[in-house]
C-alpha cells in the first residue's frame, strides 16, 4: 500500500494532510450540529431507547437469571429493549459501583442483593442512600447443609458440637463471608452462643464451591439455598437440617424451619431487588414501581421463577428501603464480631 | 431411547439452530477480544425463546465450536482467540510462518474434534462414575492441581527457563491486582477503586497479545527482522493422517487429561490445555526423519484435543451434581434450569431422553466442528493477503470493541492498552508471553486453595498432604520436578556401572 | 527499539528486582487472615522474591548463554532502530486507544472507533480519503456487529439515532 506514493515530496504530503485535517473538521462539525439537534428532541417519554440493567453477578448464577427473567417481562411492558449486562467482576463490586455511577436518568437500572457487607469489610463504600430503590422481587431463605454422613440429626445438635469445640467444624462462607448465607448463620450463632470469634469461616467462591467442598470433606457446614443444593440432596450426599423461612419450602417439604426446631422465627438469606442510581426521576421510579407490581404478581412470571427455583417476594420502593437501612445496620453491627 | 433423543435432534429446527450456533460460536471463538464464555452468556437470551432440545443442541454447538475457533487467529496472526487456544497458538503460529498454516489448523481442528467426541462419549456412558472424581477434590488437591499446572508453564517457556520463569512471574503479579480472593482486602489497586474488580482474562489476553502485536507492527512496519506473516495457508488435510496416527498416544493423553482437568472443578479448558501440553509433549523422542514441524505439532495435537475435551468433562459434574467446572458450564447450569431440567443425579433417569439427545447434540457439534472450522479456514483465506498496513489498525478496533463488550468497563480498555505496552517491553526482552497468561488463570487459584486449607487446619501444613488423593497429586507435582532433574544422572550411572562390567569381562 | 550497548534482558532484570521489591513492600500493609499468622501478603511476597531471584539472574548471566538464546529466539526480536515516523506511528498506536477510552462516554464507541482507526490507517496507507472511509466503514460494521448483532450495549455518545437504526438490541 502506498508505494506508489511514496515519491511524493514531504511539502506535498504535509499540505494533503493539513487539507485532509479540515474536511475531518468539517465533518464533525456537521455531525455534531446533527446530533445535537437529535439531543434537543429527544426527551419524550422515558423508555424512548433500550434501558440497560446491570447484573453484578456472572452469567448462569441465579442473580443473572431472575434478572433475565426480569428484563424479558420489563421489555415486554415497557416496549424497549432491556439489555442484560453481567459484571460480576470482583465479586459484583463492579457491578453495583457501575449501577450507583450511571446517569440516573432511567436507562441504566440493576438488580441488587445483599451489599451491607462491602462497606462493613471495607471492600467498598456502597450506601443504601446510594440508590434509588424500586422493589424487591426475590427472597430466598438460607437452609444449613450438612454432610449426608455427619453425626448430627438436627440443628440443635449441630449448634450444640459448635458450641463444644468450634474449631473442629469449619463453615462456608459461600460467595465470600460476609454475604448473604454466612451472615443468615453467623447471626443463629450469635443469639445460640457459639463462639464466633473462634468458629472457622471459610470463603468460597459461591455456593456450588462450598457444597463440592462439603461432599469431598473440606468443610462441615455449608449455609445456602435449598435449590442450590438440590442435586446434592438428591443424590442423597447432602442433608438439609432446617431452613430459615418462617415457613417450609413447598419445593423441600421434609426440610424443618429453624423456628421449628429453635422456637425462634427468623427469616434470614439473599433477597434481590430492581433499583437506579440515587436521584432517579420520580416519574420514572414509580413507572417502574407499578410495572414490577404487576410483573411479580403474573402467574407466567411466578411459574417462571418456581421454574428455576427461586423464592418469590414482594416490597415496594418505601418497604424495600426501610428493609436495605435495616439490614445495613444489622450486617454493621455483626461482622466485627465475625473477627473478619 | 437413543432413536427416540435422535428424532427430537434431528428436525429442521435443531438443525437449523445449531447451524445458527456453529456461526456464531466462530465469530466470537475468531475474533480476538470475544470469548467462548461470553458468546454462551449472548445465547442465553435467544435460548430462552427456543424450545429445551433446541436451546441446549445450540448451546453445546456454540461452546464446541468457539473453543475450537480460537485457534484461527492463534495460527494465522500469533493472537489467540480464547485463553484456551494460548496455550499453543505459539507453535501454531511458527508452523503457520513456515507456511503450514493449513496443517496446523486441520490438526488443531480434527484433534478438537476427536476430543470432543471422547468427551460426548465418556459424558454419556461413564457421567456418574466420573462425577464421583468432583467428589474428592476439596481446596487442598486443587491447590496441588493448580501447582501442577503452574509446572505445566515449562511446557511453554520456550529455550530459557530463567525468562520463562520471569514470563509466569509476571502474569502472576498481574493476577493480584483487585480483591484478594480470600479475605477481599484490595492489593495493589494503587488507591484506584475502579481496579477493584481486577484487570480481567479478556483485557489481558487481548492486551498481551493483539495489542502487543499491532504495536510492535507500528514500530517494525512488518519489514524488519520480524519473520513475515503467512501468506497462504499451504496443504491442510494433505498428510494428516499419518501425522496423527504417529501421535495416537498425545491424542490419547491430551484428551484424558482433558476430561479429567474439566471435571474438576474450579478448572477448565485453558488450564486443560497447557498441562496436556506439558503432559505429552517432552516425552516424544524425535523417531526417523524429522519434519521441522514435529515439535510444533507435538504441542498442538494434545492441547488441541484437550481444550475440547475438557467441556465434555466439565458437563458431567454439571449435569449430574449441578456443580459447574468453570464459567461455560455455570452458563449451561443455567440453561438447564431456565429449561425445567435440574441438574442431579437422577437427571438422566428423570429425563433421559432429553438428556440423551443434549449429549447427541454436543457429539454432533463435534463432529460439525471439521467442516465448520475448514469453512472457516476458506474464509478466512482472502484474510491473508491483507497487508499488516491495513490489518493491524483493523486488529486494535476489534481488540477494542471486543474487551468492552465482553468487560463493559473503560477501565478495560486502558488496561488493555497498558498490558499491550507491557507485552512489547516483554518482547523487547525477549520473554515469552504464553506463561504470562497460564499465571494469570493460575495464580488467584493457588493462592485461593492454599490459603483457605490453611485456614481449615487453622495453619497446620499438614493439612497438604493429609488427604489420599492430595498426597498422590503432591507426589506428582514434586516428580514433575524433581524426575527430569534426577533420570539423566541415573541413567548415567547406570550407563557407567553396564560400561565398567563390560570392560571387566 | 533495541539502543545499542544496553541488553534489554538486562533491563528486564533491573526493573523486576525493582518490582519485586516494591511487591514485597507493598504485601506488608496487608492484614492478615483470620486464624492464621498470614494472609493475602503471602502471595505478593512470593511473587516478590520470585522477581527479584530472577531479576538477579538476568543481570548476572553470563554473555555466552544469552547470546545462544538470543540465536534461537533472534526471529521474534525487531531489527534496526525505528525511524521518528515508526516511533509516531507507535505513540499514536499506543495513545489514540488510551484517549478513546477516557473520552468514551463523551464521544461514544462508533466515534471513537473512528479516531483509532482513521488516523492509524491513513498514517500506515497513506492514502487519507481512503482511510477515513475504511475507518467509517469497519466501525460501524463492528458497532453493528456487536451492539446490534450480539446485544451488547455501547455507549452511543451522541449518535443516539445511529443506535436506533440498528434495530433492537438485547435478543
Amino acid at each position: 500500500m502506498g508505494e506508489g506514493r511514496a515519491g511524493m515530496s514531504a511539502g506535498e504530503r504535509e499540505r494533503r494532510w493539513a487539507r485532509w485535517g479540515a474536511r475531518l473538521a468539517a465533518c464533525v462539525a456537521v455531525l455534531t450540529a446533527v446530533v445535537s439537534g437529535g439531543i434537543g428532541t429527544a426527551h419524550a417519554e422515558w423508555p424512548e431507547r433500550p434501558v440497560t440493567l446491570i447484573v453484578p453477578s456472572g452469567a448462569g448464577g441465579g442473580t443473572d437469571q431472575t434478572g433475565r427473567l426480569l428484563a424479558a417481562a420489563l421489555e415486554e411492558r415497557f416496549g424497549q429493549p432491556f439489555t442484560v449486562v453481567n459484571q460480576g467482576q470482583g465479586g459484583g463490586v463492579v457491578g453495583i459501583r457501575a449501577i450507583r455511577d450511571a446517569p440516573p436518568d432511567g436507562y441504566t437500572l440493576g438488580i441488587l442483593y445483599n451489599f451491607a457487607h462491602y462497606k462493613a469489610l471495607g471492600q467498598a463504600d456502597f450506601e443504601p442512600a446510594d440508590f434509588t430503590p424500586i422493589a424487591q422481587y426475590n427472597f430466598d431463605p438460607a437452609a444449613v447443609q450438612v454432610r449426608a454422613d455427619a453425626p448430627w440429626p438436627d440443628l440443635p445438635a449441630a449448634l450444640e458440637a459448635l458450641r463444644a469445640d468450634p474449631e473442629t467444624y469449619p463453615v462456608a462462607c459461600a460467595g465470600g463471608c460476609g454475604g448473604s448465607w454466612p451472615m443468615a448463620i453467623a447471626s443463629l450463632f450469635a443469639t445460640e452462643g457459639v463462639d464466633l470469634a473462634r468458629v472457622r469461616m471459610i470463603p468460597s467462591q459461591g455456593a456450588a464451591a462450598s457444597l463440592q467442598d462439603l461432599v469431598a470433606g473440606g468443610v462441615a457446614v455449608v449455609p445456602c439455598s435449598l435449590p442450590e443444593a438440590r442435586g446434592l440432596l438428591q443424590a442423597g450426599m447432602v442433608r438439609a437440617l432446617a431452613v430459615f423461612g418462617e415457613e417450609r419450602q413447598p419445593a423441600f417439604p421434609d426440610v424443618p424451619t429453624v423456628a421449628e426446631t429453635m422456637g425462634e422465627a427468623r427469616a434470614l438469606g439473599a433477597w434481590r431487588g430492581v433499583v437506579g442510581p440515587a436521584g432517579l426521576p420520580e416519574k420514572v421510579a414509580g413507572r417502574l414501581e407499578t410495572a414490577m407490581d404487576a410483573i411479580v404478581h403474573d402467574p407466567a412470571f411466578r411459574e417462571a421463577m418456581a421454574a428455576g427455583g427461586f423464592g418469590l417476594a414482594w416490597r415496594d420502593a418505601t418497604a424495600f428501603e426501610a428493609f436495605m437501612a435495616a439490614e445495613a445496620e444489622a450486617v454493621r453491627t455483626l461482622i466485627p464480631r465475625l473477627g473478619l | 431411547m437413543t432413536a427416540d433423543a435422535l428424532a427430537l435432534l434431528l428436525t429442521p429446527q435443531v438443525l437449523a439452530a445449531m447451524a445458527g450456533a456453529a456461526l456464531a460460536g466462530l465469530i466470537v471463538g475468531a475474533l480476538p477480544g470475544l470469548t467462548a464464555t461470553l458468546g454462551m452468556a449472548l445465547l442465553i437470551p435467544v435460548a430462552v425463546t427456543l424450545d429445551p432440545v433446541p436451546a441446549l443442541a445450540a448451546a453445546m454447538t456454540l461452546a464446541a465450536v468457539s473453543i475450537a475457533a480460537g485457534d484461527l487467529p492463534g495460527a494465522l496472526l500469533g493472537i489467540p482467540g480464547t485463553p484456551a487456544s494460548a496455550a499453543y497458538a505459539d507453535a501454531a503460529h511458527r508452523m503457520a510462518r513456515r507456511g503450514h498454516a493449513g496443517r496446523a489448523l486441520a490438526a488443531g481442528l480434527v484433534c478438537a474434534a476427536l476430543g470432543g467426541v471422547t468427551g460426548a462419549v465418556v459424558l454419556w456412558l461413564g457421567a456418574p462414575v466420573l462425577a464421583t472424581l468432583a467428589l474428592h477434590v476439596s481446596t487442598v488437591e486443587r491447590a496441588w492441581l493448580a501447582l501442577l499446572g503452574l509446572s505445566a508453564a515449562a511446557a511453554v517457556a520456550g529455550p530459557s527457563p530463567v525468562r520463562g520463569a520471569l514470563a509466569l512471574l509476571i502474569g502472576l503479579s498481574l493476577a493480584l491486582v483487585g480483591l484478594d480472593p480470600v479475605s477481599g482486602q484490595p492489593r495493589l489497586t494503587f488507591g484506584l477503586a475502579v481496579l477493584s474488580g481486577g484487570l480481567g482474562l479478556v483485557p489481558v489476553l487481548v492486551g498481551l497479545f493483539a495489542v502487543t502485536r499491532v504495536l510492535r507492527q507500528a514500530l517494525t512496519g512488518g519489514m524488519a527482522a520480524d519473520a513475515p506473516r503467512p501468506t497462504a495457508l499451504g496443504p491442510v488435510l494433505s498428510g494428516l493422517c499419518p501425522i496423527l496416527a504417529r501421535r495416537w498416544r498425545a491424542l490419547a493423553t491430551g484428551s484424558a487429561v482433558g476430561l479429567v482437568v474439566g471435571a474438576v472443578p474450579g478448572a477448565g479448558a485453558d488450564v486443560a490445555a497447557y498441562l496436556a501440553r506439558a503432559a505429552a509433549g517432552r516425552r516424544r523422542p524425535a523417531r526417523g526423519a524429522a519434519d521441522v514441524d514435529d515439535a510444533d505439532l507435538d504441542a498442538i495435537v494434545p492441547a488441541g484435543a484437550a481444550n475440547n475435551a475438557a467441556i465434555g468433562g466439565a458437563l458431567v459434574p454439571a449435569t449430574v451434581l449441578g456443580l459447574p467446572g468453570d464459567s461455560l458450564t455455570a452458563i449451561v447450569i443455567g440453561l438447564l434450569m431456565l429449561k425445567g431440567v435440574t441438574p442431579g443425579p437422577a437427571v438422566f433417569v428423570i429425563q433421559p431422553t432429553l438428556m440423551t439427545a443434549v449429549v447427541l447434540a454436543y457429539l454432533l457439534a463435534n463432529l460439525l466442528l471439521v467442516p465448520a472450522g475448514l469453512l472457516a479456514m476458506a474464509l478466512a483465506r482472502p484474510l491473508l493477503r491483507v497487508p499488516d498496513a491495513i490489518l493491524m489498525p483493523l486488529v486494535l478496533g476489534l481488540a477494542l470493541i471486543g474487551v468492552y463488550a465482553v468487560e463493559g468497563t473503560t477501565t478495560a480498555l486502558v488496561v488493555t492498552v497498558v498490558v499491550g505496552l507491557l507485552g512489547v517491553g516483554m518482547e523487547a526482552a525477549r520473554l515469552p508471553l504464553a506463561p504470562a497468561v497460564l499465571g494469570f488463570v493460575l495464580g488467584p487459584m493457588v493462592e485461593e486453595a492454599a490459603l483457605v486449607s490453611l485456614m481449615k487446619s487453622g495453619g497446620d501444613p499438614a493439612v497438604f498432604v493429609g488427604r489420599p488423593l492430595a498426597a498422590v497429586l503432591a507426589g506428582v507435582t514434586v516428580a514433575v520436578w524433581v524426575v527430569p532433574w534426577i533420570a539423566p544422572r541415573i541413567v548415567r550411572r547406570v550407563g557407567r556401572r553396564r560400561r565398567t562390567r563390560a570392560l571387566k569381562r | 527499539m533495541t539502543v545499542p550497548g544496553v541488553r534489554p534482558e538486562r533491563v528486564a532484570g533491573g526493573m523486576a528486582i525493582l518490582a519485586g521489591g516494591g511487591m514485597i513492600l507493598a504485601a506488608r500493609t496487608l492484614a492478615p487472615l483470620p486464624h492464621l499468622p498470614m494472609g493475602p501478603g503471602v502471595a505478593p511476597t512470593v511473587i516478590g522474591v520470585g522477581l527479584l531471584v530472577t531479576g538477579v539472574l538476568l543481570l548476572v548471566r553470563r554473555g555466552a548463554t544469552a547470546a545462544r538464546d538470543g540465536a534461537v529466539r533472534s526471529a521474534s526480536c525487531p531489527g534496526s532502530l525505528p525511524t521518528s515516523r515508526r516511533w509516531g506511528l507507535f505513540t499514536l498506536t499506543l495513545g489514540l486507544p488510551l484517549f478513546v477510552a477516557l473520552t468514551l462516554e463523551t464521544f461514544g464507541m462508533a466515534i471513537g472507533l473512528g479516531l483509532v482507526l482513521a488516523p492509524l490507517l491513513a498514517m500506515q496507507t497513506r492514502r487519507p480519503v481512503w482511510a477515513v472511509g475504511l475507518a467509517v466503514a469497519v466501525s460501524a460494521l463492528l458497532v453493528g456487529l456487536v451492539h446490534g448483532g450480539l446485544g451488547r450495549p455501547l455507549p452511543n455518545g451522541p449518535l443516539p439515532r445511529v443506535s436506533a437504526l440498528l434495530g433492537p438490541t438485547g435478543r
